[in-house]
């Protein structure tokens, strides 16, 4: 009885269901109809086995794995006799081998096709010196751009941005900051770039606290101390973010004054290469 | 009308604040209480003698500010000086209620909360400051005629990094948190935009300018009730949350299994 | 031969039998026994959730655009019109917002797809506190194992298809776990993205890899599983007549082949009931992804989320090697999954090395009597919740306008010290609990180094006996499984739903 009621109620969410997508009744009618009717018939199907179907206790008699001696003996018996046969040609069986091997390697191997070898234009990025500055849209950045207390995300200009390439420009006074050793003409009006790539996982470094001036990774947390040259000063981060040297020309506008103080970008096996690459 | 009168009526006028809607709905009504002073202002002001306004902007300093910020708006070691932060940053902070602190030391963080002055004090507090030294003045929004998708990539590109994409807010480190955006009303999301307050860095109109002002203040007020379309939006925490809510579906998995499961006694 | 049937479906078995010859084989699988015990059906969920991951998906799949060519969005969706975004990530808000069922569907795949993973992780718990992975079921344990970790990389590429500023972060974190690996890590990740992030048709290639590799190796997988389960026949736990070397319990036909479909349907039922009203992943809010955006509290889905915590746990240091470096992120990320999957992989074989038990076992162990194991396994289980918190620690510091350092340093206590808490705490509470029961209800308490004997008589002397001891004990104890397990994830639960009770107060205050 609650058996059949359940089937019916199924059948008639069912037709429900098909209504409510005629008439495009939204999402939650599709779901609601929907749940009911597989539901229905869940607790139906589960009704019917436990009140109209045996229920009581079977036993069967679990299966043996492991075979019978004389069985294994005979299966090895039977494999070592090919075996000899095909010792017996020594050489062959070894061809054999080396030429599957071969045309395993041989089919495999353009896989290579799936990316470029690293070496070429590894981490390249977009700056270098005398490249304007450019906001999202396009606008280059001038000296006026910001108040201090600003920050925005900036790209080299005349090129289709690449991962790599994006710059967190922030202004701060001049007095604030306590930058390492020969950083001292990078910033222009208080203008300091670094890359807004995170050095722990990649993430954008989007997160700027203007008291205290830190930059926030808000993927692990990673935090970095602008003034002191964007140091870690918290969380995984292993490395201090690579800063872009800046100057203003005599129109008031921001352009590069060099490529990164060191690599962009995540930790990686090569990196010491890398490092001495762009430095 | 007096103040405490001025704060039982608006209390009265809001409710509980449950609704975020009723919470909108209220401040609409401030608003427009507002601009139907400022309309009826030169009226009033012939009544109560022009000399008034001015006047009482000074005292009101004087009694709540100017143990912390100087008595000029020099600023002192318990506070900044507010010489130049201009009317947009006054009215933010007094609107808020994040100012006066409640209590007078350095170091604390302030809280949004309930203003401590009436609008029409606050307007003079404001009138004040503003005239201390040039500083942004208030923005004048305008979201008739917006552009929400602009706004949502402005949004994502410069909020969401620290508000996060439905303005719940985020952690920061050292320095309280990134506060949620829902309760904070649309002008005053326009004045913290422009004058960055505590650890917000802030945005120029060189930077982002006043239509791309309308436009992001739009999409954060669309952020308050977004358009959730697939059920209960499970306070968009993201995948923090649907962890919970998997837990809980298993959990009523787990009890369909006892039920089919079950040893039938008997 | 002679009909034996005239219905028509008997006639096309016998058809089909005259061909194949299967009806033995047939016959013997419809008297296949399932003993019955609650546990036994998470593997069930698991199975089931897939399929309706197969069937959601195939309609997904149908709307679907793996491209990463830029469109300017100009659908229904009014704060998306006018957006520069990928192919990939506006079909994504088309199915939603403009095929009819499109979003429910979205929706029920991708629920289905976190039960899909909460099931297997609880039946492989079940597996490893009762003990079901020893002789002969340990090339299923390790079977099982791989399928727990191709489901996470299926649901990881899943996950990533939809090129939305969530997945998008997760996919760049993805790049540089893989860069980070020693030696092959940068050839990896060029290989896997064609090229230097965000590489060149990664989505086509995630594309293949979701729909049509990771899915056949699952489904065959699958297959391999159930008939190693089959080979044996099932575990059962000890009681009355139950023996090394039978199976009682329920025969598959009818009665628990209509149960397990009676199953299938209230899975699909509860996962559809949840992709139409519990809102999963909705993109439009999160908005498309760009290299140079990102949002707070991004988070992963939570057979990641461990990962993430682990990540954010690790202290920012990284091993320089003359020229080169392992990475930070290669030891939370790589370094850490890879030992705790070597150690479950492992596991059958460490077992029966320490205790020297290298004998047959059906019957299963209640967790309580093997007290050293089950302690283990719960402080493995504590340390990968201390993770899950700490992959979502900024949100809920966020929630409750805590300050993210402090929290940060706990978590890095609690992630050494709370496992060796609850191991401790588990290790005397099993054997205070086993020591408490009449031995006779106890499972092999010193283990047997001698393989059973499998063509021992049925129905032995002791049957009898152990049978009344059962019974007399059932009445004194009852069947506490089902309650323990469901009163523990009630307790998390409600603790959860406390938190945002409070923390929806102290929201209010604060206004």
């Amino acid at each position: 009885m609650r058996v059949a009621l359940a089937f019916l109620v199924s059948m008639a969410a069912s037709v429900g269901f098909i209504g409510a997508y005629q008439l495009d009744a939204g999402t939650q009618w599709l779901a609601l109809s929907l749940s009911i009717a597989l539901g229905s018939l869940g607790a139906g199907l589960a009704w019917w086995s436990r009140r109209l179907m045996p229920q009581e206790s079977s036993e069967e008699a679990r299966p043996t794995l492991a075979p019978p001696p004389e069985e294994e003996r005979e299966t090895a018996e039977t494999f070592e006799a090919g075996r000899r046969g095909i010792r017996r040609r020594g050489l062959l069986g070894g061809l054999l081998a080396a030429a599957v091997g071969a045309l395993g390697l041989g089919t495999v191997w353009p896989a290579r096709s799936l990316g470029p070898p690293p070496s070429s234009g590894f981490r390249q990025t977009g700056w270098r010196e005398g490249v304007h500055l450019i906001d999202e849209t396009g606008r280059r950045i001038g000296i006026d751009t910001l108040d201090f207390g600003g920050v925005v995300t900036v790209f080299p200009e005349g090129r289709d941005p690449a991962a790599d390439d994006q710059v967190v420009l922030m202004r701060i006074p001049l007095e604030d900051l306590d930058l390492p050793e020969g950083r001292a003409n990078w910033t222009p009006d208080g203008y300091v770039a670094f890359s807004k790539v995170c050095t722990h996982a990649g993430c954008p470094v989007g997160l700027y606290q203007d008291v205290g001036y830190l930059l926030l990774c808000p993927c692990h947390q990673a935090t970095f101390d602008v003034v002191q040259g964007a140091v870690p000063v918290f969380g995984p981060a292993p490395r201090e973010l690579p800063q872009l040297p800046l100057r203003a020309d005599r129109d008031g506008l921001l352009l590069a004054a060099g490529d990164f103080s060191g690599p962009v970008g995540p930790d990686r096996w090569r990196l010491g290469e890398v490092k001495d690459g762009d430095a | 009308m007096t103040y405490s009168d001025a704060v039982t009526r608006r209390r009265a006028a809001r409710g509980d604040r449950r609704d975020r809607a009723r919470a909108l709905l209220g401040w609409a009504v401030v608003l427009a209480a507002a601009g139907a002073l400022l309309v009826f202002q030169p009226a009033r002001g012939q009544e109560d003698g022009d000399g008034d306004r001015p006047e009482r902007g000074p005292a009101l300093y004087q009694a709540n500010c100017a143990s912390c910020h100087g008595n000029r708006g020099e600023g002192t070691f318990r506070g900044p000086s507010l010489i130049g932060v201009g009317a947009a940053s006054a009215d933010y902070w007094l609107r808020s209620g994040r100012m006066p602190l409640p209590i007078r030391e350095p170091g604390q963080e302030a809280k949004r909360g309930e203003p401590a002055f009436s609008d029409l004090q606050i307007r003079e507090l404001v009138d004040y400051v503003a005239s201390l030294g040039d500083g942004p003045q208030i923005p004048e929004l305008d979201l008739t005629d917006v552009d929400l998708a602009k706004g949502g990539e402005l949004y994502r590109l410069n909020c969401a990094s620290c508000h996060n994409w439905d303005g719940k807010g985020g952690a920061l480190v050292n320095r309280g948190n990134a506060p949620p955006l829902h309760p904070v009303p649309d002008r005053q999301l326009a004045e913290a935009i422009r004058i960055g307050p505590g650890a917000m860095p802030q945005f120029s109109e060189r930077q982002l300018d006043d239509e791309e002002l309308n436009d992001v203040v739009a999409y954060a007020d669309y952020l308050r009730t977004p358009q959730d379309a697939g059920g209960y939006g499970l306070a968009h925490w993201g995948p923090s949350t649907e962890t919970v809510a998997g837990f809980v579906a298993m959990l009523v998995l787990v009890l369909v299994t006892a039920w089919l499961g079950e040893r039938r006694r008997g | 031969m002679t009909d034996h049937t005239t219905t028509p479906i008997g006639r096309l078995a016998q058809w089909i039998d005259q061909r194949v010859g299967a009806a033995k084989f047939t016959r013997s699988t419809l008297d296949y026994v399932f003993p019955k015990h609650f546990s036994f059906l998470f593997g069930e969920i698991a199975l089931y959730s897939f399929v309706v991951l197969v069937g959601t998906g195939i309609f997904l799949a149908l709307f679907y655009t793996p491209s990463e060519a830029e469109v300017i969005y100009a659908g229904t969706y009014d704060p998306l019109r006018g957006v520069a975004m990928t192919e990939a990530y506006e079909s994504v808000v088309d199915l939603s917002f403009s095929v009819r069922a499109g979003l429910l569907f979205r929706q029920t795949h991708h629920w289905a797809a976190i039960i899909f993973l909460g099931a297997i992780f609880l039946h492989l718990c079940r597996v490893f506190f009762t003990g079901a992975f020893r002789r002969p079921r340990e090339l299923n344990w390790i079977t099982g194992v791989t399928l727990m970790v191709v489901a996470i990389a299926e649901g990881f590429a899943g996950y990533s298809l939809l090129d939305d500023l969530l997945s998008g972060t997760g996919v760049r974190i993805a790049y540089s776990i893989a860069e980070s690996i020693p030696v092959v890590g940068t050839w990896l990740a060029y290989w896997i993205w064609g090229g230097e992030y965000p590489g060149e048709g990664f989505l086509s290639r995630l594309f293949a890899v979701h729909i049509f590799l990771l899915p056949a190796v699952i489904a065959a997988l699958i297959g391999v599983h159930l008939f190693l389960v089959a080979r044996p026949h099932h575990t059962q736990f000890a009681g009355p007549g139950k023996r090394e070397d039978n199976v009682v319990g329920l025969r598959l036909w009818p009665s628990y082949a209509t149960l397990s479909v009676g199953l299938f349907f209230l899975v699909a039922a509860v996962l559809n009931l949840m992709g139409g009203f519990l809102q999963i992943n909705p993109v439009w809010l999160y908005g498309p992804y760009d290299v140079f955006v990102v949002s707070s509290g991004s988070q992963a889905d939570w057979y990641f989320l461990w990962l993430q915590g682990a990540l954010r746990l690790m202290p920012g240091v990284s091993l320089e090697l003359g020229p080169y470096t392992v990475a930070n992120q290669f030891f939370p990320a790589v370094l850490y999954p890879g030992v705790v999957f070597a150690l479950l992989y492992l596991w059958p074989f460490l077992e029966a090395r320490v205790t020297g038990d290298r004998g047959e076992h059906h019957l299963l162990d209640r967790p309580r009597d093997r007290p050293l194991r089950t302690a283990l396994g719960a402080a493995a289980i504590a340390g990968f919740v201390v993770l899950l918190l700490a992959g979502s620690d900024d949100v809920f510091v966020t929630t409750f306008d805590w300050s993210i350092v402090p929290v940060r340093n706990v978590e890095r206590v609690l992630f050494f010290v709370l496992p060796v808490l609850v191991g401790l705490g588990v290790w005397k509470a099993a054997r205070d609990l086993s020591r408490a029961d009449p031995p006779d209800r106890r499972s092999a308490a010193p283990a047997s180094t001698e393989p059973t004997p499998a063509d021992a008589p049925a129905g032995s002397s002791g049957v009898a006996a152990d049978a009344v001891a059962y019974r007399r004990h059932e009445v004194r104890h009852g069947d506490s499984g089902p309650t323990t397990l469901v009163g523990a994830i009630a307790a998390v639960g409600a603790a959860v739903a406390v938190g945002s009770l409070v923390r929806r107060g102290l929201r209010d205050r604060s206004h």
